[in-house]
């Protein structure tokens, strides 16, 4: 389980790698068309061949794999922030606070994660820029995604509300938001960073999922989602099997990320 | 209570929505200014009519609902019988290569898009069902394992293997009832998994379900239907918690 561990490490390692300074290996830009190589072959110039605007795979994969590793965890922690906060109001506070948060939390886990997502990104214009539509997806699944955690660090808050040492912070005299940010939220700290991790893969996959239906990021700018959208041509894949890469890669990083973060414990 | 909340909302989101009754080309950030109004009105939720489709949304969701209903709870019994066998085998042999390699297939299968393995079930001529039983398997096996396991080792347990009973009544009749309140919980649990895979994978497959209704709606815009289709699908959510709390109490009551 050790050597799973420490090969997820080296495969996240390499990934970050290859996304800080894959561009070194490739001439093109990533948005750049190349008509006349519509559909290439991999080659020495195109190391994963084109697609079918004749834009460089490779230079395209290593683009989204920077958006989407630079992304998903940025999404993570702002949804980890939210569940954070509402955990602790709830924990804390209890009564009406703890009502109304619990609520909201039964409300958001009962809704179907992706039906969720669907509709609250049909809410918003789907025809906009690539930075903007980054923007909207990422904040969508942060804003969806808190609801979790909060049950979780609520949990935990409420358990050391009552206990000896916040008994006596707050007999001597600490203000509720004092105790909260000094004595409470370091000792949830664990269950926080736990939350944070469990949620990057989570935010991959739905990207993945929602890229690939042609409702995530918006081109031209590459993610790991819509790069998997050409694989809705599937029969184009026996003949084209370099379109697979960016599967490939999400796979792998999610894989290593469980392998690195959580999945060993379990089984031990 | 859920319910109610989760359709208020909904009606609520179709009429703040920027550019409700406009295409898509008309969008301005203005919001509607009727939007109590629109609560108020009929058809609004349960009896509006599909905007590209042209049609009642609760015809259109009827026409579809057996489909989804056909391939998710077909994927789900296979997920579940696959991956009950699977843990219950592994928890009462203990065998470390079986451990390691159901790790790294369950690992594998989580790590993979739901619409990915849709894609991969089409290439390998499989039926949508069969991409849902990949989707909901690996996020079962380890806590099924796990409830098991944690019933293997107990003294009652123990005692019933030295007075030589047979294999499978021990595993009926002393570790199934005491895991059998988790199993139930993972089994609600795992419904919604289900119906939220059918989407990508119902999309993909071309399959004519409630979840390629969803993305077809989602992909015009089509509020009334996204909503009716999302609420119909947390009702289902709502009745299996329920049940599965019911049934709790009943089984966990009669195994105590």
């Amino acid at each position: 389980m050790r050597m799973l561990r420490t090969s997820g490490a080296v495969v996240l390692a390499v990934v970050v790698l290859l996304s800080l300074f894959g561009s070194v290996l490739t001439e093109h830009r990533y948005d750049a068309q190349y008509r006349e190589h519509a559909n290439a072959t991999p080659s020495h110039k195109f190391l994963l061949g084109a697609d079918e605007l004749g834009r460089d795979r490779f230079s395209r994969l290593v683009e989204a794999t920077r958006v989407s590793l630079l992304f998903a965890p940025v999404t993570a922690l702002l949804a980890t922030m939210l569940a954070s906060f509402i955990g602790l109001m709830a924990g804390f506070w209890g009564g009406w606070t703890d009502r109304i948060a619990r609520g909201s939390m039964d409300l958001f886990l009962s809704l179907p994660w992706i039906f969720l997502l669907l509709t609250l990104r049909a809410l918003l214009p789907l025809n906009t820029p690539g930075w903007k539509s980054l923007l909207i997806t990422f904040l969508l699944l942060a804003f969806a995604g808190w609801a979790y955690g909060a049950r979780v660090i609520r949990v935990n808050v409420a358990g050391l509300r009552d206990s000896p040492a916040i008994i006596q912070a707050r007999a001597c005299g600490l203000t509720d938001w004092r105790l909260m940010w000094s004595h409470i939220l370091p000792g949830v700290r664990p269950v926080v960073a736990a939350q944070f991790w469990i949620l990057v893969p989570v935010f991959l996959l739905t990207e993945a999922n929602l890229g690939m239906l042609g409702l995530g990021i918006s081109e031209p700018m590459p993610s790991l989602g819509n790069m998997l959208a050409d694989l809705q041509n599937y029969q184009k894949i026996a003949e084209a099997p370099w379109m697979l890469a960016p599967a490939i890669l999400l796979v792998l990083v999610v894989a290593s990320l469980h392998f690195v973060v959580s999945g060993t414990e379990t089984w031990e | 209570m859920i319910l109610t909340v989760s359709g208020l909302l909904g009606a609520a989101l179709i009429r703040f929505s920027p550019g409700y009754s406009a295409s898509e080309r008309q969008l301005d950030s203005r919001l509607s200014r009727s939007s109590l109004e629109a609560l108020r009105r009929e058809e609004t939720l349960f009896n509006g009519t599909s905007r590209i489709y042209k049609r009642p949304v609760m015809q259109l969701v009827g026409e579809r609902a057996a489909t989804t209903i056909r391939s998710v709870s077909l994927g789900w019994i296979v997920a579940w019988a696959f991956a009950f066998a699977l843990a219950a085998l592994l928890a009462a042999r203990r065998r470390m290569v079986a451990l390691v390699a159901s790790t790294l297939l369950s690992g594998a299968l989580l790590s993979v898009p739901s619409a990915v393995l849709a894609t991969i079930c089409l290439l390998l001529g499989l039926p949508p069902s069969a991409a849902i039983a990949a989707v909901v398997f690996p996020r079962v096996f380890p806590y099924l394992y796990e409830q098991i396991r944690a019933n293997v080792d107990l003294p009652h347990v123990t005692m019933a293997r030295s007075r030589g009973l047979e294999n499978s009544r021990i595993f009926f009749w002393h570790i199934l009832p005491g895991a059998v309140s988790g199993i139930l919980g993972l089994a609600a649990v795992s419904i919604p998994l289900a119906l939220g895979a059918s989407l990508p994978v119902e999309a993909l497959a071309d399959s004519p379900g409630l979840g390629q209704l969803a993305w077809r709606a989602a992909l015009g815009r089509d509020l009334p239907v996204l909503v009716v289709v999302t609420l119909l699908l947390t009702a289902v959510t709502v009745i299996a918690n329920l049940l599965s709390d019911i049934a709790i109490d009943r089984l966990g009551a009669r195994a105590r």
